[in-house]
């Protein structure tokens, strides 16, 4: 009789659970299918479309190949602080904070010098309506795939932009730009960056500078902009310090009173979760070249995306937010994700604990 | 940050318009550089042009790739440089020398903009403002150049 009893007591109990896990589920799958909708995460600049494209490259993005960039650097000065060698070594200080990513299969070589210093007299109108420019920093000019010009006066910004683009006063906007020329059937071939030497004239100035640079070599590895915690500058929600801590350096635009920008930000020149996360989405260390990027880790971007929706499990959870996120809810997802996921499924489970510092 | 004064002094060409057609000019030559044709009709000109003019500008195609795009029956504001010696200009400042016209033509004037106006004493008649009509505006602007 007792053990009737007990019986008609755990039916609800399981009913109520395989209604829970039903209800989790199917939660599961409208935020799987909701996310990517509202697509405020970085991603990539450029994807493969149908024409021109390889065929086999359609719907992935257009990243350079192998993750392994050379660039060139102009001959001449970007400024009288920022002489030809230190402004080699600011460069590559910038390219730096994307390079450094650990689970990002990039590298970055200054493999030489432009044939020339680009100023305003190499620069010309050729009174036909068009006009010339040296020959390696045109998009043609692949075997130098990545150049960067030291604009010491502002004489060729001025010359892209319009007359007096190149000021200082104008520095928020015109110190660093440039980005993707030039794209192959498969691949990134070819990007410009110029550098304006008049935001470089003072060390106050080299802040901005930087944050400005590795703004534009995010958008040279091939990223767009991240809508990721937009309220920082909206203020609707007002921010919070977590949302100030993941807020993207590859958002669109600043406000006009972020001057200088560190009044804004703390650490404004260094890429942010969703910034590597978007990284590595890009470009993944994998099995196969993790041996040409040593000290790079396996990346494990599949994990990002479940992370997120983790990020959602660990509130809903209050107890132990990892055994929420990787017992029955996390396996059903992903198995709808990897139906044959189960090697995936265990190292998303080791990884729960490991990865999320890494990715935060 | 440069104020409305200072853009004002560094544009060729201030004026509304609606934007009636983009080309692409590919390079001819291997050393030329292929530039974006963007064609105005400008519906209150303020500064270089006059209204009901039709305006022609050049882009660096560099710009274009970079995100400073127009799209065809688009209403804008523009302070633009005065043309390069290649002939090519952009808004002066970048964002900040671009304003969203809609379609009653007032000016959308957002927050950080007005914070910006509301630095200088002379641009008085736009303080405090969210959207302003193209003819206030280009008051505002005359009277700029004209102190």
């Amino acid at each position: 009789m007792a053990a009737v009893v007990t019986r008609i007591r755990e039916q609800p109990t399981r009913l109520r659970r395989l209604l829970w896990l039903l209800l989790y589920t199917l939660l599961a799958i409208f935020l799987m299918l909701l996310l990517p909708q509202m697509g405020s995460a970085g991603g990539p600049r450029y994807i493969a479309g149908v024409n021109y494209f390889d065929a086999g490259t359609k719907g992935t993005p257009l990243t350079w190949a192998q993750g392994s960039i050379s660039y060139y650097t102009d001959q001449g000065d970007l400024s009288p602080l920022l002489v030809h060698a230190a402004a080699d070594l600011f460069v590559a200080d910038a390219f730096s904070d994307w390079t450094s990513i650990p689970a990002a299969a990039v590298a970055t070589t200054l493999a030489g010098q432009l044939g020339e210093d680009v100023n305003g007299t190499n620069v010309i109108a050729n009174g036909n309506g068009t006009f010339t420019m040296p020959s390696d920093i045109l998009p043609t000019a692949v075997n130098k795939p990545v150049a960067i010009v030291y604009d010491s006066d502002g004489a060729v910004t001025s010359a892209l932009l319009g007359s007096g683009a190149g000021n200082t006063l104008y520095c928020f906007t015109n110190s660093v730009f440039g980005g993707a020329d030039s794209l192959s059937t498969n691949a990134r071939l070819y990007a410009l960056v110029i550098v304006n030497g008049n935001c470089a004239q003072t060390s106050s100035q080299l802040p901005d500078l930087k944050y400005r640079m590795v703004r534009t070599f995010g958008r040279v590895l091939g990223l767009d902009w991240s809508q990721v915690n937009l309220n920082v500058i909206t203020r609707n929600p007002v921010p919070t310090a977590a949302d100030y801590a993941g807020f993207t350096i590859m958002h669109a635009t600043d406000s006009i009173s972020c001057v200088p920008i560190s009044i804004c930000y703390t650490n404004p020149d260094q890429p942010k979760m969703d910034d590597r996360a978007s990284l590595s989405r890009l470009y993944p260390v994998t099995l196969q070249n993790q041996s040409n990027f040593p000290g790079k880790q396996l990346s494990k971007t599949q994990f990002v995306f479940i992370a997120r929706c983790t990020s959602w499990m660990q509130m809903a959870s209050r107890h132990n937010p990892c055994r929420a996120s990787t017992s029955w809810l996390a396996g059903s997802i992903l198995r709808l994700v990897w139906p044959r996921g189960r090697m995936r499924q265990r190292l998303f489970l080791d990884s729960c604990f490991a990865d999320m510092p890494e990715i935060r | 940050m440069p104020s409305l004064r200072q853009m004002t002094r560094d544009s060729g060409y201030i004026f509304a318009g609606k934007v009636t057609g983009i080309e692409r000019v590919a390079d001819s030559l291997t050393a030329d550089v292929s530039t974006v044709r963007i064609t105005f009709q400008v519906e209150q000109g303020i500064r270089g042009v006059r209204t009901g003019q039709t305006l022609v500008i050049r882009e660096w195609v560099g710009l274009w790739e970079q995100g400073e795009r127009y799209r065809l029956g688009e209403r804008v504001l523009l302070f633009l440089y005065r043309p390069s010696q290649l002939g090519l200009t952009s808004p002066v400042a970048g964002p900040l020398g671009r304003f969203t016209v809609d379609r009653n033509g007032k000016i959308d004037l957002q927050p950080d903009r007005i914070a910006s106006l509301a630095s200088d004493p002379a641009e008085v008649q736009l303080r405090g403002k969210t959207r302003v009509t193209r003819r206030d505006f280009a008051r505002a602007i005359r009277r700029l150049v004209e102190e």
